[in-house]
């Protein structure tokens, strides 16, 4: 005879979301930019679009064997630190100024959702699995010394009273990954004021890339799911799905690689990004999974997170 | 020494796993009672152990319940011990879990796995965060050497790899949490088990059987040796060799808090003395015992059928169940006999008084 029981709490699931091959995100506005006029918002799409036709064009090059490569756009919303402008004004304008130059937007996120996302809060979820970089002789025998709220790439000038620092020389920080010279970057995750966390840019950032490379789960589920634009504009922004759908026909929201086209006033934040998802424990089940598919794909990833995402800092010249 | 960054791209290629084709594994876990004075209610174990935001604290309710936490990563860059006595750098990420038993008993335990293939330098820290739970030696080692040095620690310098601190600070921030009331019931000592375990498919090796030796080190330290074959092919396309880590690491969990159980029980009965004249007093010692251990006894209950020889073996020598039934049997027998007391003191009563009906 052959038994089996089983217990659905004793198991963890992992739930697989659909990829892209490539999600390329077009530039990066603050609600501020929005209120330079339509002529404005123009300028900066036309800004976006050549460099969209050549990045494209060269990863299709490198990825020959790929006889259509699934692209989806997608386009980041800034209503975390200023909702100025209601949903109602500014979805029609982006819409308007992308039709105008020929920029297809797939997805347009809202980036209070990289904060919390249909009730769950996606920053608290990656920085719960941050694993700061050891220094060389750590060996698991004192604890890791966390700065709440900071994440640096190594070890920290040491801290001591005031009176104390008059009799010692000062000891520099130290980069983890120097090569030879640090480079020392101490990044703050968020900050509290009245016990209320405001999550700061690059760590939304950092939840941002997570979502666009599929690699986030709460309770092994997916955490977001692109709905349709809806039929009567919300007041504001927490009233909009936190990934809206644009484009019926798109490629999946999320990508085996990202690509991302930002103007050069971003590269400090997407450095604190990089130093931020270094040190984010991935989970080894979804990693799996996502590796083995895109290899089945004939599209293989680089193991660590970083490698997967690119850039394009486009600079007015 | 410095590190350099380097492009993660060509990592993925690399084995992740071993020299020879065996993995290897090295683990320290805790076991001890939660401060608390009865049991602790389902939900709110799920609440002490939930270590990992949107993580699962993985529950069951059989045989007995059951809570996993999941696993929290700390980083690690030193030295880890080898038979040899030569030492080897090793980086990476170890793992801590939770697990609580009864409601009663919680286990923290660390543990990670090594690849000795020497990857000649420290790479980019998001190669080692992409695989959470993995060591990787920066000179080539022999994954027996690694077992070995690791299970001779106690002679080892301080400054080598201390899967127990890691431990034993989750213990300490669990048994601090305000969900338990801080009343211990009953007087115990926390052991540790430390192991390692060889294991996965090794190529040219012909049919090996499973072999585990556990060793009582001290008082409060036990070791545990396991070489865990698996032939190749024999398993199913869906079970890695994380799926045979898992069940390592309950095997460990269920022989640690077996070994703890009867430890505390058999303490607890040398101490209560039971020869000695007043057995109201004896039961009075035995009863938190009676309360809070004598139904966490399931040996083997969660340890997977591919590991189940080794709790077989373990039960015909050194016998653990036999010794324990022996314990048992001496806790029912002073019960016994403190009721037939009790009883015969009843009887008395009633035969001196004169009721008429």
């Amino acid at each position: 005879m052959d038994t089996s029981f089983h217990e659905v709490a004793a198991q963890r699931r992992t739930q697989d979301v659909a990829y892209a091959h490539l999600s390329v995100e077009l530039d990066h506005l603050y609600m501020e930019d929005f209120l330079l006029g339509r002529d404005h918002l123009r300028r900066r799409i036309a800004q976006i679009a050549p460099w969209y036709d050549t990045t494209v064009a060269s990863f299709q090059r490198r990825h020959a064997a790929l006889r259509s490569p699934r692209i989806s756009t997608c386009f980041l919303v800034d209503d975390y630190f200023s909702d100025l402008i209601a949903p109602a004004e500014l979805v029609p304008q982006l819409l308007e100024a992308a039709a105008a130059e020929g920029v297809r937007i797939d997805y347009l996120a809202r980036e209070s959702g990289c904060a919390v996302a249909d009730g769950v809060e996606l920053a608290r979820l990656v920085a719960g699995r941050l694993v700061s970089v050891p220094a060389q002789g750590t060996n698991g025998s004192r604890p890791p010394t966390v700065e709440s709220g900071w994440l640096s790439n190594g070890q920290r000038s040491p801290s001591e009273p005031a009176e104390a620092l008059l009799l010692h020389e000062w000891k520099p920080p130290v980069e983890a990954e120097a090569r030879r010279h640090s480079i020392f970057v101490d990044v703050e995750l968020w900050d509290e004021i009245d016990g209320k966390r405001t999550w700061s840019c690059p760590m939304l950032a950092a939840v941002w890339q997570l979502l666009r490379l599929g690699l986030l789960r709460n309770q092994g589920r997916s955490v977001v799911q692109p709905r349709p634009l809806p039929d009567e504009m919300p007041a504001d922004w927490s009233g909009m799905p936190p990934v809206v759908q644009l484009n019926p026909k798109a490629a999946p929201f999320s990508g085996y690689r990202t690509l991302s086209l930002l103007e050069d006033r971003f590269l400090p934040i997407e450095q604190a990004v990089r130093v931020i998802l270094g040190q984010v424990a991935q989970d080894p089940e979804v990693m799996q999974r996502v590796e083995h598919r895109a290899e089945q794909e004939g599209m293989p990833v680089p193991s660590d997170v970083t490698g997967r995402i690119a850039y394009v800092f486009m600079t007015d010249f | 020494m410095r590190t350099q960054t380097v492009s993660g791209y060509p990592a993925a290629t690399r084995a992740t796993n071993a020299v020879g084709g065996l993995a290897v594994a090295v683990g320290e876990i805790r076991t001890g009672l939660l401060r608390h004075s009865g049991s602790l209610p389902k939900a709110a174990v799920a609440e002490l152990i939930d270590l990992v935001p949107g993580e699962p604290v993985r529950q069951s309710e059989r045989p007995i319940a059951h809570a996993l936490s999941a696993d929290v990563a700390n980083g690690v860059d030193c030295l880890i011990p080898t038979g040899t006595g030569s030492r080897v750098r090793a980086v990476g990420t170890v793992l801590t879990h939770a697990a609580v038993v009864g409601g009663r008993v919680l286990q923290t335990s660390s543990y990670t796995r090594i690849d000795p293939a020497g990857a000649q330098r420290r790479l980019a820290w998001s190669h080692y965060t992409a695989r959470p739970g993995l060591l990787e030696t920066l000179n080539r080692a022999d994954p027996r050497d690694l077992c070995a040095g690791y299970l001779a620690q106690e002679d080892q310098p301080l400054d080598c790899l201390d899967l127990g601190a890691i431990s034993e600070r989750l213990a300490r921030r669990t048994q601090a949490s305000p969900l338990l009331d801080g009343r211990q019931p009953l007087r115990f000592q926390w052991t540790r088990l430390r192991w390692t375990a060889l294991y996965g498919a090794e190529p040219g090796a012909t049919d090996r059987a499973p072999a585990a030796q556990f060793t009582l080190e001290s008082d409060t330290v036990r070791s545990l040796s396991l070489l865990i074959p698996r032939p190749a092919g024999r398993a199913p396309a869906s079970q890695g060799p994380d799926d045979l880590l898992d069940a390592i690491l309950e095997l460990c969990r269920d022989l640690a808090l077996h070994d703890w159980v009867l430890t505390t029980v058999t303490r607890r009965i040398e101490r209560t003395d039971l020869g000695a004249g007043d057995r109201a007093r004896a039961v009075e010692e035995l009863r938190p015992a009676i309360d809070h251990l004598l139904h966490l006894w399931m040996p083997g209950a969660r340890v997977a059928d591919e590991l189940a020889a080794i709790w077989d073996g373990f039960e015909r020598r050194p016998g653990f169940t036999r010794q324990w039934e022996a314990a048992v049997a001496r806790v029912r027998d002073q019960l016994a006999l403190h009721t037939l007391q009790l009883l015969a003191t009843l009887s008395m009563k009633d035969a001196g008084s004169t009721t008429e009906y």
